[in-house]
């Protein structure tokens, strides 16, 4: 590495020895004039910029503006966001006025894409564009969570947990595990933009194909979204405050599905009819109906039994036994109110910017502060971010995109047994201690106040810097270099204290601290040479560079101890835990990455245009360390032929084609390559001396290494049509795909006769994915006053496993952790289906009767009331081979519709997104439906609708204690539901004051809006929320997130995404 | 400033900084972590020989599929001796782990996934071990002696894992150190001899006395040796190796092996490592290994005692009806040998469906005192736990049964001590799981006599047996006077008690005594197999044991269930035509 910095410093001379060689002179005189908007008013704030130099100033207050000119050839260019930008021709003239018309066509917009900046009519590739106005239309933690249904081809399932990730997906699933696509920021690539804040972005395009994409090369398969952010402007200072305070509303949670107290009861009893059993019970005595004690502990006490002695109460382990006191809730306790809050949320932005002719700036501050749905969680953060640029002598200009983002975390640390806790437990005992399971008979949860409320104490917190320096010279008339160092650092620590439980059936044996500090960081210098040439009526620009990227250079560090003198906040640190010392270090292997690149971009007279890319990659993790991806795309721009000239239907229309290969290689761990021994006390330490309480140090094996691993190869086909007609009333954008994948790394099992070290990942699959992206706009004024504008993205993807390796034609995967419980796995990664699809036995219903179990095919645990399998091969018996697919939760489609109606100073918004045709397992219903799936809260369904002979129409199998294949146990169509859902993502009715009046009161702008999130959901489903994805997990304990597409749908009990949200939001600007 | 010059500049600066720096920059070696030849001597042998001992216990956190599981695989085969051997049931509530429900009903399919995990860690033993034996290959600068030693404690531990695999599955792949792709061993070979070759070489090699009491030694290989012939039924085989442990054997420290004088220092943690211990699997807790160290694989077999529960959690492995009947002695203080324990008249009195807030006495009848250190029931001291309250310390009655387990449990007074408490449970104890007791080498002798020899010895090596159980001091007591109506006696010589007078009562006799001496230890279920009485017996035990609970109702025993069924997984992963499948499945 001596080698690159070395270069660098030959690289940095060689620009400032460019820059200060260069200079420019000139005679000048002063052009001036007004700049009004469509109303006739004054525009402030307008660009003015003479073409082809940076010489530019902005309009004043009142649209007024002057400018030194030093030539009558000069253009002025007149910009501004959201209108036309318009080029005047200077002249001879010494008043240049401009009326500035909105713009309704995006066609001039410059877009960012692969290392170069152009006019979107002038685009070859598949990508979406998405503004800052669309992307601040809610408030979230995330920025990616404002992409959902914004752009056609991308999917993003939110996540409700302000401390979660969301999960973007561009046009299906490409891999089993990682799908998160590539983000861009500013030139530096991450895979998470958690520490954006959304009001620093100015745009987030989406590269969709290779054609757009696989300039990024090996790491773009999963798609590449560029996102930039606000740069000031030449002109005056800008401040603008824009704030939020809102409030999430918990809802209900599933109560009106569950049993109280004396229905639980109901239910034993009814259970222990159905099973013969004696009607007897600690808690409900041992009469005919089943009465409720008036205490849990001790165990079926009444009022005035002497145990219960509040004297005798105890709930330090330090003081003697514990003899806890805890009265029934004969009520039922609502866990759901108990567990949640209205949880508010806020942000607060201030942005500057400004910035003349020789310097620019944009310095931003946030502060985002959304509570959790469960109280004692949620998440601070705090943001600064300074982009400046500097012009130097006209040809140099040097900058910074900088952000500094500060979070503090209060995570849910451990899942609360909300849906599955009983009702008849209390939230506290008789002395305000914690109320949990114990007692008897209430099942193995931990009772919910002892965990919410002392967590409140934990916390996580990191810093991260994340951004680039720049400077760019231009050479000559034509050519840019361009050379970019940027990375991010980040610091995180964590410490969380654990309770000596009490109050729980299953306690553990002492309190216990848990303390982790992590540093990680990246890097990239990127080094491009731009050309840029317009000929007649040909247009080429060349761009070839190179980068060097190394990713994951980092520590983690971590210690524990257990047995504190006390439970207080204070007291928590490793050195006064006083056994159970461990501590633990991970020393991170960084990967690395070499690249270069070009691109060729022509055009003959704005009609036909032909692209070409091609990027060729080295990557650390690889013995075969190369990889070369090009990429070929081809449009024709029909409406600019002579024969459409005139056109009155068509103002634009351009066919698009492209073909390219990206690759992948985010799915392989960076040590891949090699076998690896370690020597961790938990796997290979040994108490050879028979000491009882030390081992002595042993290695294995821990990893199997793929010495013989490569890139993963996507190949994509794309046709697209972009069209705009009716004078600009409607766009069109519509694009088919087909892309293959293939050589998928997957850590795929191999036979345990090999060993049990980590598996390595291996070119093993192929997956295809074909669909259709559509995005239709269309806009107008319905009366002068009373604009509209409605914008339908349109996204469908089949999902097809092409192959997987050799001699494998499926495999198996345990989503959600579910298998220890049903003793099955619901998923199934088959050749010939969709990723992550659910298998198992399909219900043909419930046996009514004896005889029609012995009728029936054969089949393991068969009786009246259980479920009845449908015998798929006809063999006459229920095995594992009649099993199969009950359904995917991939969507046939989803859309997302943007309906914006402005009238006056009023504007309203409604954004609905919505995914149809796709199944849930509803895993739940194992624990709320059966009896005999622990000792939890059950449902209505299991009390009301389960088989009785009385009740033969019944869905829910009989209650019973009897566990197998035919009751509770194997995964089966009974938790299949469909998932389709239609959500109402926004809802926003804004008001701006009248211009004349905003400036009196020293205001540009102000508007002030009313808004609702998720204000309604229409959906079948039945659980908690229809928004389940293969969401990403953060480990709390050291920030780590690991992903997992090979397995989801499987609803365990997630932290729901659809709660509703109302927002008072300002937006002002000085 | 002239274009060319520049061109040049630039052309240079591109040039020199692809060419300078792609292979350096994009050769990164992985951090924390060791490469094969960086354990390539005396130091990572000995590193690599712990690690192949530390497989005894069969967990490990990073084993694929054991991860938090750890009690699916535990080297005690709680769940592939003690269950499906009768001793116990899975206990606890049906819900949890339901894996274990199809096992227990000798239903279990070859896509359950306990097989597949049990595979993996013993797999992953023999791979260890092969670690040690291929690097010892190439080992640069270590002596004779010392790859002696070490090579042949690898390939001991390798023929025990083999062995245990063996019986589980019959048909497995045997994998050494030459395999290329272990994953392409057929299972189609008789592994008998290998295994007894790996046994021999330590016989051979290992010296009589080590550095460390939980290495093998020669003896303990002999004793393994002998165990792989009993499995045999070669007893002429196995009887000079017996009694030559019998006679001369002493653990790797150099104590003389022979029976602890009282019947629970085997299963006391402050007295483990005794002269009884002949092969164990090492547990230690507190020694920076998390949990791990401990004896994970029996971390559910706890009483459950909701909000309390005494020595840890969950209430698995809770021991059957007929196990628990079987401790019946008559007036004599000798078993009932007929099946009669299983009589009403007999049968132990049991506190099911009785609430523990309701009255209970204990059976008053004569017993055999190994009952009490082995099942733990209500109105019994249950260490130093104070007397078992019955219903309340099981998590579910009417389905596990009134009885806990109680050899593998820890004494409160040494919570912390000899168990962790850093988890979510303080089941992880320094209970060490023994493998072979010295009780184990006098019981086969006692069957090699039965089988070739002289019913007399075989008489005599029971009477050892029994002699040491009846010794008072080593009786559970209740204060001062012994917890229950302890009535145990050796067998007399001559008369209708004595069992040694023909050949086919002895064996009942001998094989009795091991279900009583070893109950709990996970034995049962091989043992049934390799005597070829798993069927009438596991029929007989089904047929008591489904009329007191309802969820073993329609369970039966059939002839293939004497093997388990080869994992399906590692059928899928190597081929069908590499792994064949046990007949019946």
């Amino acid at each position: 590495m001596k080698e690159v910095y070395k270069s660098s410093i030959r690289a940095m001379l060689l620009f400032l020895w460019l820059a200060l060689a260069h200079s420019a002179t000139a005679q000048e005189r002063t052009v001036s004039g007004t700049v009004k908007d469509e109303g006739g008013n004054g525009m402030p704030g307008v660009n003015v910029l003479i073409k082809g130099t940076n010489i530019g100033t902005a309009s004043d207050a009142t649209g007024k503006y002057q400018i030194g000119v030093s030539s009558d050839n000069a253009i002025l260019v007149f910009s501004f966001i959201g209108y036309s930008t318009q080029e005047v021709s200077a002249g001879v003239q010494s008043t240049v006025d401009v009326s500035m018309v909105p713009d309704t066509q995006t066609l001039n917009e410059i877009v960012v894409t692969g290392y170069a900046a152009q006019e979107k009519k002038d685009i070859t590739g598949a990508v979406g564009v998405v503004k800052a106005k669309e992307l601040l239309a809610f408030p979230a933690a995330n920025a990616e969570t404002l992409l959902q249904g914004r752009v056609a081809g991308v999917t993003v399932t939110a996540n409700g947990d302000p401390n979660g990730l969301p999960a973007v997906r561009i046009r299906g699933l490409t891999s089993f595990q990682n799908n998160t696509p590539l983000y861009i920021v500013d030139g530096v690539p991450t895979y998470n933009i958690q520490f954006l804040n959304p009001n620093d972005i100015e745009s987030m395009n989406v590269l969709k194909d290779a054609g757009a994409a696989s300039i990024y090369g090996s790491r773009a398969n999963n798609g590449v979204i560029i996102v930039t952010t606000k740069k000031g402007r030449a002109g005056k200072v800008t401040v603008s405050y824009d704030g939020t305070v809102g409030v999430q509303m918990p809802g209900k949670g599933l109560e009106s599905q569950l049993l109280n107290p004396q229905e639980m009861a109901e239910l034993e009893w009814l259970q222990k009819s159905n099973d013969g059993l004696p009607f007897s019970s600690p808690n409900y005595g041992s009469g005919p109906t089943p009465v409720l004690p008036d205490f849990l502990v001790p165990v079926g006490a009444s009022e005035g039994d002497p145990s219960v002695d509040p004297s005798l109460y105890n709930v330090d382990y330090a003081k003697g036994p514990i003899y806890q006191i805890t009265r029934a809730n004969k009520q039922g306790t609502n866990w759901w109110d108990a567990a949640t809050d209205p949880a508010p949320v806020q942000s607060h932005n201030i942005s500057i910017a400004g910035g003349n002719e020789a310097s620019r700036y944009m310095v931003g501050f946030n502060y985002y502060d959304q509570k959790g749905l469960f109280i004692g969680t949620g998440l601070k953060r705090y943001t600064v971010r300074a982009n400046t640029e500097f012009k130097i002598k006209d040809v140099v200009r040097i900058g910074e995109n900088l952000s500094a983002a500060f979070y503090d975390r209060k995570p849910l640390w451990e899942g609360v047994a909300v849906h599955t806790l009983q009702p008849i437990i209390p939230m506290y005992d008789i002395m305000g201690g914690f109320a949990g399971t114990r007692g008897s008979n209430l099942g193995n949860n931990a009772g919910i106040m002892g965990r919410l409320i002392p967590n409140e104490d934990n916390f996580s917190s990191e810093t991260k810097i994340f951004g680039n320096v720049y400077a760019e010279v231009d050479l000559f008339k034509d050519f840019t270099f361009r050379s970019s160092f940027g990375g991010s650092l980040s610091n995180s620590y964590t410490t969380r204290f654990t309770r000596h439980y009490y109050e729980n059936s299953e306690n553990n044996g002492s309190n216990s601290l848990q303390e982790n500090s992590q540093y990680e960081n990246d890097w990239i210098w990127t080094n491009t040479l731009t050309y840029k040439k317009k000929l007649q009526q040909h247009s080429f620009l060349f761009v070839g560079g190179m980068e060097a990227v190394k990713e994951g250079i980092g520590r983690r560090l971590q210690g524990s101890r257990i047995d504190y003198f006390t439970d207080s906040p204070d007291y928590r640190s490793l050195a006064t835990g006083s056994a159970g010392i461990q501590n633990t270090s991970t020393y991170l292997t960084p990967s690395s990455l070499l690249s270069y690149f070009g691109r060729l971009d022509y055009n003959f007279a704005d009609k036909y245009f032909l692209s070409g890319t091609v990027r060729r990659d080295g990557s650390s993790k690889f013995s075969n360390q190369f990889g070369v991806f090009p990429s070929v795309t081809a449009a024709w721009r029909i409406s600019q032929e002579a024969f459409m000239q005139g056109s009155s239907v068509f103002s634009d229309l351009k066919v698009r084609v492209g073909y390219g290969s990206m690759g992948g290689q985010t799915n392989v761990r960076s040590q891949n390559q090699y076998d690896i021994y370690s020597g961790r006390p938990t796997d290979a330490y040994y108490d050879l001396g028979g000491t009882s309480t030390s081992s002595l140090p042993g290695i294995w094996q821990a990893q199997i290494g793929n010495p013989s691993g490569k890139w993963e190869t996507k190949e994509t086909v794309n046709v697209g049509l972009d069209a705009s007609f009716f004078q600009g009333k409607f766009d069109i954008t519509l694009d088919w795909y087909n892309q293959t994948t293939s050589d998928l790394l997957f850590q795929l099992d191999i036979p345990s006769a090999n060993g049990s070290g980590v598996r390595p990942y291996r070119n093993v699959a192929k997956v295809a994915n074909t669909g259709i992206d559509l995005q239709i706009i269309n806009r107008g004024n319905i009366t002068p006053d009373l604009k509209y504008e409605a914008n339908l993205t349109f996204t469908t993807v089949n999902n097809e496993v092409k192959s997987l390796a050799e001699g494998i034609t499926f495999f198996d995967v345990d989503a959600g952790s579910t298998e220890g419980r049903i003793g099955a796995r619901y998923i199934r990664n088959e050749i010939g289906q969709p990723i992550s699809s659910y298998f198992g036995y399909s219900v043909q219903g419930l046996f009514q009767s004896a005889n029609e179990v012995t009728s029936a095919p054969t089949q393991t645990g068969a009786a009246p009331g259980r479920f009845r399998f449908v015998d798929v091969n006809g063999d006459g018996s229920i095995t594992p081979d009649d099993r199969t697919f009950l359904g995917s939760p991939l969507p046939d489609f989803t859309y997302g519709l943007n309906l914006s109606l402005s009238y006056k100073s009023f504007d309203f918004t409604i954004f609905l997104y919505g995914a149809q045709g796709f199944e849930l397992v509803n895993y739940r219903k194992w624990s709320t439906d059966f009896p005999t799936s622990f000792q939890n809260r059950k449902s209505k369904a299991a009390l009301y609708d389960s088989w009785t002979p009385e009740r033969p129409n019944a869905t829910t199998p009989i209650a019973t204690s009897i566990s197998n294949i035919s009751t509770n146990q194997g995964a089966n169509s009974y938790y299949v539901e469909d998932g389709s859902y239609l959500r109402a993502r926004n809802v926003q009715l804004g008001y701006t004051l009248p211009l004349n009046f905003a400036r009196k009161i020293g205001m540009e702008s102000a508007r002030i809006y009313i808004q609702g999130v998720n204000l309604f959901t229409i959906t079948d489903y039945t659980g908690l929320d229809p928004e389940v994805g293969s969401l990403p997990t953060v480990n709390n304990n050291d920030l780590t997130v690991t992903y997992s597409d090979s397995g989801f749908g499987v609803d365990a009990g997630g932290y729901p995404t659809g709660l509703k949200q109302y927002i008072l939001g300002v937006n002002l600007k000085f | 400033m002239r274009t060319s010059v520049k061109s040049s500049l630039i052309t240079i600066t591109f040039l020199g900084i692809s060419l300078s720096c792609s292979n350096d920059f994009l050769d990164i070696k992985p951090k924390g972590a060791l490469s094969a030849t960086q354990v390539a001597d005396q130091k990572g042998l000995e590193a690599l020989l712990v690690a192949a001992y530390s497989m005894l216990d069969q967990v490990g956190e990073a084993i694929p599929a054991t991860g938090t599981d750890a009690f699916v695989t535990g080297a005690s085969n709680w769940v592939y001796g003690g269950i499906t051997g009768g001793d116990a049931h899975k206990g606890t509530d049906e819900g949890d782990q339901p894996n274990i429900n199809p096992i227990e009903r000798y239903e279990a399919s070859s896509v359950n996934n306990y097989f597949n995990i049990k595979w993996g860690v013993l797999y992953e033993g023999i791979n260890r071990c092969n670690s040690v034996l291929k690097v010892l290959a190439n080992a640069q600068g270590v002596l004779d002696t010392e790859i002696k030693r070490i090579g042949a404690e690898a390939r001991t531990l390798r023929g025990y894992y083999h062995f245990e695999a063996k019986r589980m599955w019959g048909n497995i792949p045997y994998i050494d150190e030459t395999a290329a792709d272990p994953g392409k061993v057929p299972n189609n070979v008789d592994t008998w001899p290998m295994i007894e070759a790996d046994f021999q070489h330590g016989i051979d090699n290992l010296t009589p006395t080590m550095p460390h009491v939980g290495r093998v030694n020669s003896w303990i290989a002999k004793t393994l040796l002998a165990k792989a012939y009993m499995y045999q039924k070669k007893f002429a085989e196995a009887k000079p190796l017996l009694l030559d442990v019998y006679t001369n054997g002493v653990n790797p420290k150099g104590l003389k092996f022979g029976l602890n004088p009282k019947y629970h220092d085997n299963f006391f943690m402050p007295s483990k490592n005794s002269q009884e211990s002949v092969f164990a699997a090492q547990a230690s807790v507190n020694d920076g290994g998390g949990s791990w160290n401990g004896n994970a694989g029996d971390v559910l077999n706890f009483p459950y005692l909701s909000g309390g529960s005494p020595a840890g959690c969950c209430g698995f492995y809770q021991p059957s009806f007929e196990f628990a009947n079987s401790f019946r002695t008559n007036a004599n203080g000798l078993p009932l040998l007929d099946g009669s324990y299983n009589s009403p008249a007999n049968a132990l009195k049991t506190d099911m469906n009785v609430e523990s807030s309701a009255s209970f006495t204990p059976d008053a009848g004569p017993l055999d005192p190994r009952l009490d250190w082995t099942v733990g029931r209500r109105g019994i001291p249950f260490l130093d736990w104070g007397p078992h309250t019955g219903k309340n310390w099981t998590r579910k009655q009417s389905y596990g049964g009134p009885y806990n387990a109680k050899k593998n449990t820890y004494y409160k007074s040494q919570s912390g001590s000899y168990t962790d408490k850093s988890s979510w449970t303080e089941g992880y104890t320094a209970n060490n799981v023994n493998i072979i007791r010295f009780a184990d080498v006098i019981l086969w002798l006692a069957e090699v006599e039965v089988e070739i020899g002289s019913l007399t010895e075989a008489r005599n090596y029971v009477n050892m047996i029994r002699a040491r159980a009846a010794n008072p001091d080593g009786f559970v007591m209740d204060g001062a006077a012994p917890a229950a109506n302890y009535m145990i006696d050796e067998y007399p010589v001559g008369g209708p008690n004595d069992p040694f007078g023909s050949q086919a009562t002895a064996r009942v006799a001998v094989h009795f005594e091991r279900k009583l001496e070893l109950g709990m230890e996970g034995h049962r279920f091989f043992d049934l197999v390799r005597w070829d009485e798993a069927e009438g017996t596991l029929t007989a035990y089904l047929a008591y044991e489904k009329s007191i609970l309802l969820q073993l109702q329609g369970a039966t025993f059939d002839t293939m269930d004497k093997l388990y069924p080869i994992p399906q997984r590692q059928i899928d992963l190597s081929g069908a035509d590499i792994l064949t499948q046990n007949p019946g499945y």
